[in-house]
């Protein structure tokens, strides 16, 4: 292998270049993108979608996919309002119980997926709509607002210089990428989203293993909710609207295949930045809302493409390396048995 | 022949990155021949039958469809041209209809444009009859058995009107008894006039059907040559320089220690109260026909179906497995009958294949050692002669042999103590079997045991310690695997035979056995062992032992032949009543295969009683040109002939007058000392 096709073969290589590509476009159309004002924004603004981007990365490896991480936002967030406002809860308390119960509910999700066997697509389009509903039966509908002053520091805060949500991204992605890279449970994930049958003769509880990813994604899920409920104080049935498609958005754009077995956690950073960089540079550029949800759709499009063709480009640029390689290395591989 | 081929091939030559696979291969494809094409994986045979498919175009070189140049860019070209493809991985669609299949992509419609099922289901039917392929159109394809499918593959490659016939590996995932059918449906075909070009790793097979053979090897056409001509050994040694008495490296290694003991397992897939041990270092196979209970019994081994009734006990200590996971905690490895669907990770190289049933040993503290992993890799890797390319190549990439050694080095590391092979060398060349077969040495030597089911029962039988055969779930008979014959296993698995008939040829076959043995190796040519099929009036081999210098010739142990034509068959013949062999000459024609063949009854009943007069009766050519054989009758114990043997060799190298020679004697006596072991009294003549 050529560095050329070494370098074009890595998985974090696209993804880094679509961010940058995005940067760059930005920039470009309006001048108030790079100041730090704006990009300690975006920065904050990315955190809750990041996070819940880990746990959609994490069913997608599976071959599965959670469509759920919206409204688990919302209920997650109505229910921190509600513990902390109106039942007096300190939030060292009540921030633990929504944690558990975002783990719940992707537990719900997960089981009716695996053991339940209806199609994980299937159980979280429904689920999506059960959780947001019980957000809305919860509240009667009206956003909770000035939830807990304990909670702003926890968004806004900074540590060293540098904000919050900062080191909460870095730390989940570091932990997700250890668990994925050197774990046992990781290796299951992506030998599940690689082939179930074979992981399942080759003693894998595939089942447990997709529970855990969808747990997972409950509570990723659910850390973005409480991070939105810091960030605006508030508790509301109408929080992450959207956050499934723009953390499925960012899995696919870091190359995580639909199919499973494929994706690295780096890459699905990489993929959230891009989205909020894209994002931020359409409301610079005072662009409607209509235009953005229009904008991100064609992006995902745009990545699974981009993702294709690169890997044709590769295949073809490694044939013509080839040409260039000495004879002795261009045999394939070839069984032999010595007589 | 002198007339034109139908395609003629020149100089094909094709790359790819770089590597050459095809350096100028030339060959002509005649119609009405079944053209074996074959060679080991990665000898260019796919490339090829691609170029012919259209699915490649060569980098130069010609190919003349009778006699005129023609390009095919495309598919659709090769389609247009009359050249139709049955590859290896099935092409129908299981959700659809047999005749909705057959018809997939150009339905036939109506003026108006709407689909004309009717003409459509009419159509299937006449292609499915033609063949004599007993299929219902209406049928859904996944409801089908694997067999059937490649049938349906078949009837549409058929109703495109082609004049070549690509298959690729069409056994591949066929029993024994779907074998033969389709061998004769190819003959078939060839005898309306089609060509086959057919690729097969299973020699014996195109032994039986093929009339012509090209061998390719690294790209390079080795050989092209009528069949006739050649021995199993040649091309065995021209596709890979191994003889082919080292086809089976059979080593045993048993212990007289159990390490398995089965009792009355019942399942509710349909395992029905079966009982066997296997012991430390024990091969055992499990022989049966596709979908005879074979797999289930593994799955229920494995924890991957729950036993009804019955115990499984390994190393004397009862278990009861839930899920895989506890079968693997307890050291049993399974290792899938279709690897690619059910064993390989295709997102993985070979390193992470090989440690994922086991890779809490790869933990160094809360973490895996990928540094580990690389070395267990390595090491497998070397150990089992594995290409190189695994370590940082997706397996996707390698060879089918690679692949299934992948998997068993999985099974090595994961320290299985036992592991159950299902159909270990499907679709893999000769060389890579070989080395299957040089681990599966290993394992046992190591003092793994192995439940070993294979379809090829020549492997079967070789590599087995001892062998159960399996029909309907149950366990009919279990033998020590020499002392089974490939027949033997066939009728038992098959249930062609009633019991008690059964007994009556195991006994038959078990008893003549050695001294037909002898025969074999005093005259170095083909010996067979038949009986008389009385229902069906024709004559049914029992056994066929090859002589080192055997050709080729159309009979296979299990097979039928014709009685007027063989010398087996008139011998048998010759000491039924008179009455009614002549009645049933005047019922029918008697077939003629050669010029030779006696084909009027007069003669024919002048002949037989000159056989019961000198006891013999000779093949003169009859049945196959260039092969003449000599027979005896075999008398039981009441007197009566119940079988017969004889001696089958190339014209060439059979004495000038069998009638007078040495070989005649031979044949006579043993075929008495057989009687005689048999029971038989009666003084001599």
């Amino acid at each position: 292998m050529t560095v050329i096709t070494r370098i074009l073969r890595s998985p974090a290589v696209g993804p880094l270049v679509a961010l940058l590509l995005a940067v760059v476009i930005v920039s470009l159309s309006t001048n108030r993108f790079l100041t730090q004002q704006n990009l300690s924004n975006v920065a904050l603004q990315v955190s809750p979608v990041a996070i819940a981007a880990i746990g959609a990365t994490l069913v997608i490896l599976t071959g599965g996919i959670d469509l759920s991480p919206g409204a688990i936002v919302a209920l997650t967030s109505c229910t921190l309002a509600i513990l902390t406002k109106n039942n007096d809860i300190p939030i060292v308390f009540s921030i633990p119980m929504v944690l558990l119960l975002g783990a719940g509910l992707g537990f719900v999700n997960g089981f009716f997926s695996t053991y339940g066997r209806i199609p994980s697509f299937i159980v979280t389009l429904a689920s999506m709509s059960i959780y947001r509903g019980l957000a809305f039966l919860i509240t009667s509908g009206s956003p909770i607002f000035s939830v807990s002053p304990d909670l702003e520091p926890l968004f806004y805060g900074d540590f060293v210089g540098l904000p919050m949500p900062f080191y909460y991204v870095v730390a989940l992605y570091a932990l997700t990428f250890v668990f994925l890279r050197y774990g046992i449970m990781g290796r299951a994930i992506y030998a599940v989203g690689g082939n179930e049958a074979a992981a399942r003769l080759s003693g894998i509880r595939v089942n447990q293993t997709r529970m855990i990813t969808f747990v997972l994604a409950g509570l990723t899920s659910a850390i973005a909710g409480v991070l939105t409920t810091a960030r605006l104080d508030s508790g509301s049935p109408n929080y992450g609207v959207g956050t499934e498609l723009q953390a499925i958005a960012a899995a696919v754009i870091g190359g995580a295949s639909l199919a499973g077995g494929s994706g690295n956690i780096i890459s699905t950073l990489f993929g959230a930045l891009t989205v909020a960089v894209v994002q931020n540079g359409l409301n610079l550029n005072i662009v409607p809302a209509s235009w953005q949800e229009i904008t991100l759709g064609s992006i995902i499009v745009l990545a699974v493409g981009v993702d294709m063709w690169r890997a044709s480009v590769s295949r073809r640029l490694g044939r013509i390396a080839a040409l260039f390689m000495p004879a002795g290395n261009r045999q394939p591989e070839k069984a032999k048995g010595s007589p | 022949m002198e007339h034109m081929p139908l395609w003629e091939l020149r100089e094909i030559k094709k790359s790819f990155f770089g590597v050459q696979a095809l350096k100028g291969v030339s060959c002509s494809i005649y119609e009405g021949e079944v053209h074996a094409l074959l060679g080991e994986n990665g000898s260019g045979k796919s490339t090829l039958i691609k170029c012919v498919a259209g699915v490649h175009q060569p980098d130069s070189g010609e190919m003349l469809l009778r006699g005129r140049a023609v390009s095919l860019r495309h598919p659709l070209d090769a389609r247009a041209h009359g050249v139709a493809t049955i590859f290896q991985e099935f092409s129908v669609v299981p959700s659809l209809t047999v005749a909705e299949n057959v018809f997939l992509g150009r339905q036939l419609h109506t003026p108006l444009g709407v689909i004309d099922w009717d003409a459509m289901r009419r159509e299937t039917v006449k292609t499915l009859e033609q063949l004599e392929i007993h299929i219902n159109p209406d049928a859904v394809v996944r409801t089908l058995s694997v067999a059937e499918q490649q049938l349906v593959e078949i009837a549409k490659a058929i109703s495109l009107e082609s004049t070549l016939l690509i298959m690729d590996e069409p056994t591949a995932a066929l029993g024994l008894a779907e074998t033969d059918r389709l061998l004769a449906l190819v003959r078939r075909l060839a005898a309306q006039g089609k060509a086959i070009l057919y690729i097969s790793h299973r020699l014996d097979e195109v032994f039986e059907i093929a009339s012509h053979v090209t061998v390719l090897k690294d790209g390079h056409r080795v050989s092209s040559q009528p069949l006739g001509e050649l021995k199993m050994n040649d091309v065995v040694r021209m596709m890979v320089g191994v003889d082919i008495e080292q086809h089976y490296p059979k080593v045993s290694s048993v212990k007289d220690v159990p390490c398995l003991e089965v009792e009355n397992l019942s399942t509710e897939r349909g395992v029905d109260h079966v009982s066997f041990t296997i012991n430390i270092g024990e091969v055992f196979g499990l022989g049966g026909m596709v979908g005879s209970g074979r797999t289930e019994i593994a799955r229920a081994l494995f924890g991957l179906d729950k036993p009804t009734s019955g115990s499984i006990r390994l190393h004397g200590q009862n278990v009861h497995f839930r899920s895989p996971v506890e079968a693997i905690g307890r050291g049993v490895g399974l290792i899938p009958e279709n690897r690619k669907s059910d064993g390989l990770f295709f997102n993985f190289d070979a390193p992470p294949n090989i440690t994922i049933s086991r890779l809490g040993q790869l933990l160094r503290g809360p973490f895996m050692s990928l540094r580990t992993e690389r070395q267990v890799g390595r090491e497998y890797i070397d150990k089992l002669s594995i290409t190189p390319a695994a370590l940082e190549k997706s397996v996707k990439f390698l060879s089918g042999g690679n692949q299934q050694k992948v998997v068993i080095a999985r099974w090595l590391f994961s320290q299985a103590r036992l592991l159950i092979l299902d159909e270990p060398t499907q679709g893999i060349d000769v060389g890579a079997k070989l080395d299957v077969y040089k681990v599966i040495n290993e394992l046992t030597a190591h003092g793994i045991s192995i439940l070993l089911i294979s379809s090829d029962y020549p492997e079967l039988l070789a590599m087995s310690d001892r062998v159960a055969v399996v029909r309907d779930g149950r366990i009919l008979h279990i033998a020590e695997a020499n002392r089974l014959s490939e027949y033997q296993l066939l009728a038992i698995a098959s249930g062609a035979e009633s019991d008690e008939k059964m007994q009556e040829v195991l006994r038959l076959r078990t008893l003549a056995m050695p001294l037909v043995h002898q025969l074999r190796d005093q005259l170095h040519e083909t010996v067979h062992l038949a009986v008389l099929e009385r229902e069906a009036m024709r004559l049914l081999y029992l056994d066929k032992f090859g002589g080192e210098q055997s050709i080729a010739m159309m009979s296979r142990t299990g097979g039928t032949a014709p009685l007027t034509c063989t010398g087996l068959g008139k011998v048998l013949l010759a000491y039924e009543p008179s009455a009614q062999v002549e009645a049933w000459f005047k019922q029918q024609t008697i077939p003629a295969f050669t010029e030779t063949t006696i084909t009027d009854s007069a003669t024919l009943m002048r002949e037989l009683s000159a056989i019961r007069e000198n006891g013999f009766g000779l093949d003169r050519e009859e049945h196959e040109r260039g092969i003449r054989c000599i027979a005896a009758p075999v008398y039981g114990e009441t007197g009566e002939v119940i079988a017969a043997i004889s001696v089958t060799g190339s014209s060439e190298r059979m004495p000038a007058d069998l009638a007078q020679s040495a070989m005649r004697q031979q044949v006579v006596e043993t075929a008495l000392r057989i009687s005689r072991t048999l029971g038989y009294r009666a003084e001599k003549q």
